[in-house]
């Protein structure tokens, strides 16, 4: 619509003193908007527990030395055990996703309390499973598997490596003993980052 | 913002493009922030390169584990863990209470106790909420709890939260001076089969069987029966008082996690309790007031659900319902509540720097109420509605430093109307061991239903000398406002060794309108006999200030040695003397917790407790000093072998019998006597 008349001239200056307005508000609006999306910046990198633990069970495999009759060839892959319905799974799928641990490839396997557990390299048994933990690690008690839990008496119960939360950040212990028992090594590397070190060394 | 683009016809091309324009912005912010929410975790993926020492120096987000550690919570909070009520056989809720600094517990007879946070303390302590598993106890009728039948298996609690310092913006109305959370294990951690049994000169005997199993995978469930007869204390001239009781209470819990994602909890108890009880109660003839015995009958059921879902990783919300039935009996009067209550509650992170939580909950409560001479509800039913609803933001301004957390509750009852509750907390956390917050906040009490509707007769006593009987009669007033605080808080928590830390929390309380009592003129009615009446009109006539410090302190001198200490000091100012009854809590109070493991099969557990001077109210008119005592407790427990525990204890060791309140009831008040118990407990 056009401003008619002899106000043609006042119409349109109101029009585009309107219009002057009417951008200045916008651009304050976008300033706003743009304002609220740096303060909506992630402040830092977060993580959580799940995937920490995932990540950190990836170094674990890293750093561990299987004896060599444990792998057919050099490019067997390493097979990761789940015991417990756990969402780590998908956080343990994602990671180990295209990646090669020391050339070899990473597979993940869900794996019930009472199944066969002793063809992976590496079981982790969940919280919710730990009244079955004593009978899971006999299973594979003297076999190459490196055990890693998250419940108080992992370790004493004769796991490998335990997870715990403190301070809001996760840790880990280790039972020297556990590791040994399989023939495996565990790197120095990950027992100096441990928060306690069991067993004889 | 969006009406007012419609209203912007487009006067010219300009503008149009301008309306375009802002549209599309508003609209692309809409989809960043969400976006950003959704993503505000990276995946895993991202992170790969991290090494291993870098991963274990992260702060760790999960949604699950979102709560604010203790450490750096910017409220005075403390726990007691059901390990600390083992340890020191403590056999009810208001005892494990006595553990926390700055509570005023004191027990007024074998069944009843006054329970309150920073002072006004009464039988019906009116200024704390109470939940057990989110279901709020707290009876509207007398606007306090009923802690006789909130014993929860004492086996199966895993924790009992207590903040002092107004709730409000989460817990809404009545949280003013503390919010009390009782909190049970979850089925999944009470599996297989416990019994228990103890004995001993108060509990004759108590004994509690719980069973838990699983029915499916992630379906775990427990059921448990408890029953106990608990013997009467002791009258002022030593002998026994007559009032005894017992309960009997059962209940189930299903706990499911059909997913991750996903959890279930359905829960419900029944209880049945018998109480003894003695109580003044006012006559025709003379002496114009009797003492009456009675039997109280009280039962009541509960049924709870709840689901919590998470929509992310920095996004879940819970939706709760629960239904309440309870009868409580007192002589003649007996009054029935029925509550419905359902709650959603949404917590989600926006941005990097935005924990946000937001609920909705709406609460139908009935009430049959007694009508009688003595006491009577006019109405003598009532249906009542709550709507309320809360919104918090906590705010990051400086990473893992500075928290700014402010919110509001608003709600609205059918007797006071709208009631706003805003409250705005500041915690600094300037190095990983200390933490120093600030607080200020805004909180409401709501008359209770015998505030607004009740007209109480009671003897006057001590009585005065007259040719007719005098009465007191506590007269309704449906037009209350209620009771507000405004309260200033300040804390500071401080870890300087491994296993040393200490809590120190300050306030000052500003209360207005507290509800008191003013005398009317006597007058004299005829029916049914000619008698007295002294009224008392109900109004909003307290004004005061409440100031106080607590300290708390936690310390492992050794492996196998645990020590807790903790002392606070409560003075109130400018009340007026006729609202002496609302002074009731000691000036000074000190706590000392030893846990000795002398070996690994055997622990040596004490208790020492010194509660100040304290004035309380004495029958409807006259004031009572209690006078100062120290508790001790000491108990012994054995682990005999792996499932069985052997425990035996001596309570209030260092006087035969001592009085912990007076009390403005009509309600018999006796001593606490020293009691000995012996507990066994197995688990298989």
């Amino acid at each position: 619509m056009r401003p008619a008349g002899k106000d043609k001239m006042a119409g349109r200056e109101r029009a585009w003193r309107g219009g002057l307005a009417r951008l200045l508000i916008g651009c304050a609006w976008v300033a706003i908007c743009f304002s609220a999306t740096l303060v909506a910046q992630p402040a830092e990198t977060t993580l959580t527990e799940r995937q920490v633990k995932a990540l950190c069970i990836m170094n674990f495999a890293r750093y561990t030395q299987w004896p060599q009759w444990t792998f057919a060839d050099t490019n067997a892959a390493i097979s990761i055990g789940i015991v417990g319905q756990d969402a780590l799974r998908e956080d343990l799928r994602r990671a180990v996703a295209r990646k090669t641990i020391n050339g070899r490839p990473v597979i993940v396997r869900s794996l019930e309390p009472g199944g066969e557990s002793d063809d992976c390299q590496i079981l982790f048994i969940s919280a919710s499973e730990s009244k079955h933990i004593p009978d899971i690690i006999e299973r594979v008690r003297n076999k190459p598997v490196l055990t890693i839990g998250e419940t108080d008496s992992f370790l004493k119960e004769g796991g490998a490596i335990n997870f715990a939360l403190r301070n809001g950040k996760v840790r880990f212990d280790v039972n020297l003993d556990a590791v040994r028992s399989g023939g495996l090594q565990l790197s120095s590397k990950v027992l100096v980052l441990a928060d306690e070190v069991l067993g004889n060394r | 913002m969006l009406s007012s683009f419609s209203s912007l016809r487009p006067a010219s091309d300009a503008q149009s493009m301008i309306s375009a324009f802002k549209l599309g912005v508003l609209a692309s912010l809409i989809i960043s922030i969400i976006a950003r929410a959704q993503n505000s975790t990276g995946s895993a993926k991202d992170f790969d390169d991290l090494s291993l020492e870098q991963l274990i120096n992260i702060q760790v987000t999960s949604v699950e584990k979102r709560e604010t550690p203790l450490e750096k919570s910017p409220a005075a909070i403390s726990v007691v863990t059901g390990d600390d009520i083992r340890r020191l056989g403590l056999t009810t809720i208001p005892d494990a209470l006595r553990l926390v600094p700055g509570m005023d517990v004191a027990q007024i007879n074998s069944h009843e106790w006054a329970v309150s946070a920073r002072g006004f303390n009464d039988e019906f302590a009116n200024k704390l909420l109470v939940l057990v598993d989110g279901r709020a106890v707290y009876t509207p009728t007398f606007g306090g709890v009923f802690w006789d039948v909130q014993n929860v298996m004492l086996e199966d609690l895993d924790r009992i939260e207590v903040i002092r310092g107004p709730g409000a913006t989460l817990w809404g109305a009545n949280a003013v001076n503390g919010v009390v959370n009782i909190i049970t294990k979850s089925a999944k951690d009470t599996q297989g089969l416990l019994i228990t049994t103890d004995g001993g000169t108060v509990d004759q005997p108590a004994t509690s069987i719980r069973y838990g199993g699983q029915l499916a995978t992630n379906l775990y469930y427990r059921t448990y029966v408890s029953y106990f007869n608990r013997d009467s204390f002791v009258q002022p001239n030593g002998q026994n008082a007559p009032d005894a009781w017992n309960q009997i209470r059962t209940g189930t819990r299903f706990d499911w996690e059909p997913s991750p994602d996903n959890r279930l909890t359905l829960q419900g108890d029944y209880y049945r309790s018998i109480l003894h009880e003695k109580e003044d109660v006012i006559t025709f003839t003379p002496p114009y007031s009797q003492t009456v015995g009675s039997i109280d009958n009280d039962d009541g059921w509960n049924v709870l659900g709840r689901w919590t879902h998470d929509i992310s990783e920095t996004s879940q919300f819970s939706i709760q319902t629960y239904y309440d039935h309870g009868k409580e009996e007192l002589d003649k009067f007996s009054e029935i509540h029925n509550t419905l209550d359902f709650d959603a509650q949404h917590r989600f992170a926006l941005g990097g720097r935005n924990d946000i939580m937001w609920g909705l909950e709406y609460r139908y409560s009935g009430l049959d109420l007694p009508q009688d001479f003595g006491l009577s509800f006019s109405p003598a039913t009532r249906h009542d509605q709550l709507f309320s609803s809360f919104l918090q933001d906590d705010f990051t301004l400086v990473p893992d430093r500075l928290h700014l957390t402010a919110g509001t509750k608003l709600e609205h009852n059918d007797y006071t109307g709208f009631e706003v509750e805003p409250s705005g907390r500041l915690a600094w956390t300037p190095t990983e061991k200390q933490t120093a917050w600030v607080a200020v906040s805004r909180s409401v009490r709501t008359p209770s239903i015998f505030n607004l509707d009740a007209t109480f007769n009671g003897p006057i006593s001590p009585a005065p000398p007259s040719p007719l009987p005098i009465y007191l009669r506590l007269l309704p007033n449906p037009k209350l406002n209620s009771e507000e605080l405004l309260a200033y808080e300040i804390g500071y928590r401080i870890q300087p060794a491994r296993k040393l830390s200490f809590d120190l929390s300050g306030f000052y309380n500003i209360y207005h309108n507290l509800i008191t009592y003013e005398d009317g003129a006597p007058f004299v009615e005829m029916s049914p006999q000619p008698h007295v009446v002294v009224p008392e009109n109900t109004i909003n006539g307290g004004h005061g200030d409440t100031y106080g410090v607590e300290i708390s302190a936690q310390w492992q001198p050794l492996e196998n040695w645990r020590l807790a200490a903790s002392y606070s000091w409560f003075e109130q100012s400018s009340l007026s003397p006729q609202d002496a009854f609302l002074e009731t809590a000691p000036e000074q109070q000190a706590q000392l917790r030893s846990y000795f493991n002398l070996t690994r099969s055997l622990e040596l557990n004490n208790f020492v407790s010194y509660q100040g001077v304290l004035d309380t109210a004495r029958g409807t008119s006259g004031t009572e000093t209690i006078p100062a005592y120290v508790r001790l407790d000491a108990g012994l427990v054995w682990h005999a072998t792996k499932s069985l525990e052997i425990g035996f204890w001596g309570q209030n060791l260092l006087r035969d019998k001592h009085k912990e309140f007076g009390s403005d009831t009509t309600i018999l008040q006796t001593e606490v006597p020293r009691t000995f118990m012996g507990k066994i407990t197995w688990r298989f």
